[in-house]
């Protein structure tokens, strides 16, 4: 009984410990991500303003080396905004509010925003079928999932191709499709490409954290949804959200 | 007559950054490193718009509000 009662307490005691670590580690990510936010802005801002001031390039380097620091501040910037979305969501923090907008509206301006980060010559095409399109959803968590989905299909796929975003309001459902003709993901990690963190075997030295997917989904059903998709490696990926709507 | 601008924002580097371009594009500008400055700067120009951090010493940006 009484190697028991000192197994319990051991049991209960580990479990505070547990606990005290995983909230000193929200509080460390949050804080972090915060404070990597202010100073990089900072260096986001300066370098435009260095590209401002030294129009006309007389030496193209100048123009080739500002890219560079954009490029890679809006990267870090991506991951630290991953980390802070993850964050919230396992801490329970994200709560979806259901507000009734227009989809094609919201989906023809993500199109446009999304087509100005796409690759040379890659065009995302957006359509929507159905004579509805009003949904009853979370704005700000459809934008997020959607912008994700396009990003995933611009930064797996090539110049020269073609982006399908596919809307439609029907019956009780609202489905959206995101294809492209990109290196798709082999068979093998098709099932865990929902886990966080994970990242399939393909993707090389293309940049990522692996929380994009796992965000994604976890809004998806933050609103009642779900997702899928089929892919084919070397012909590209074909993903598919679809939600209830009343 | 060009707009007003009024910027409240406590880190250095992205107030003066931010004020920079609000000036190269036109605008005429005020800026407060905290929120109390910040409203007497409203009080005394009356900006056409007031851009805000929300964490900040003295005053927050809810404090402006």
């Amino acid at each position: 009984v009484k190697a028991l009662q000192r197994a319990k307490e051991e049991v209960s005691f580990s479990l505070e410990k547990e606990k005290e670590l995983g909230q000193l580690k929200s509080r460390f990510v949050s804080m972090a991500s915060h404070e990597f936010r202010t100073p990089l802005s900072a260096v986001q801002l300066s370098a435009s303003l260095i590209e401002k001031y030294a129009q006309p390039f007389e030496n193209d380097n100048i123009r080739k080396h500002v890219a560079k620091i954009k490029n890679a501040v809006g990267n870090l910037t991506a991951i630290l905004n991953d980390f802070l979305s993850l964050e919230k969501l396992e801490a329970g923090k994200v709560e979806p509010s259901f507000t009734a907008f227009d989809l094609v509206k919201l989906s023809e301006e993500i199109t446009e925003e999304m087509q100005m980060v796409a690759k040379q010559n890659q065009n995302i095409i957006y359509q929507h079928t159905g004579t509805r399109s009003m949904v009853k959803l979370d704005p700000n968590l459809l934008k997020n999932c959607v912008i994700n989905l396009i990003a995933n299909a611009i930064k797996y796929s090539g110049e020269n191709t073609f982006i399908e975003f596919n809307s439609e309001v029907a019956g009780q459902q609202c489905v959206i499709t995101i294809k492209d003709n990109g290196i798709g993901i082999p068979d093998g990690d098709q099932k865990h490409l929902f886990e966080a963190f994970f990242r399939a075997h393909n993707t090389g030295n293309i940049p990522g954290t692996g929380l994009g997917l796992n965000i994604v989904a976890r809004y998806t059903s933050l609103m009642n949804g779900h997702i899928e998709f089929s892919s084919n490696v070397n012909q590209g990926t074909i993903f598919t959200i679809t939600f209830p709507i009343s | 007559m060009s707009k007003k601008v009024l910027i409240i924002e406590d880190n250095n580097d992205i107030r003066e950054n931010v004020v920079e371009i609000l000036e190269l594009a036109g605008y005429q500008v005020f800026d407060a490193n905290n929120g109390k400055t910040g409203v007497d700067l409203a009080i005394k120009n009356v900006p056409d718009i007031i851009l805000c951090d929300i964490m900040m010493p003295e005053l927050d940006g809810y404090g402006v509000l």
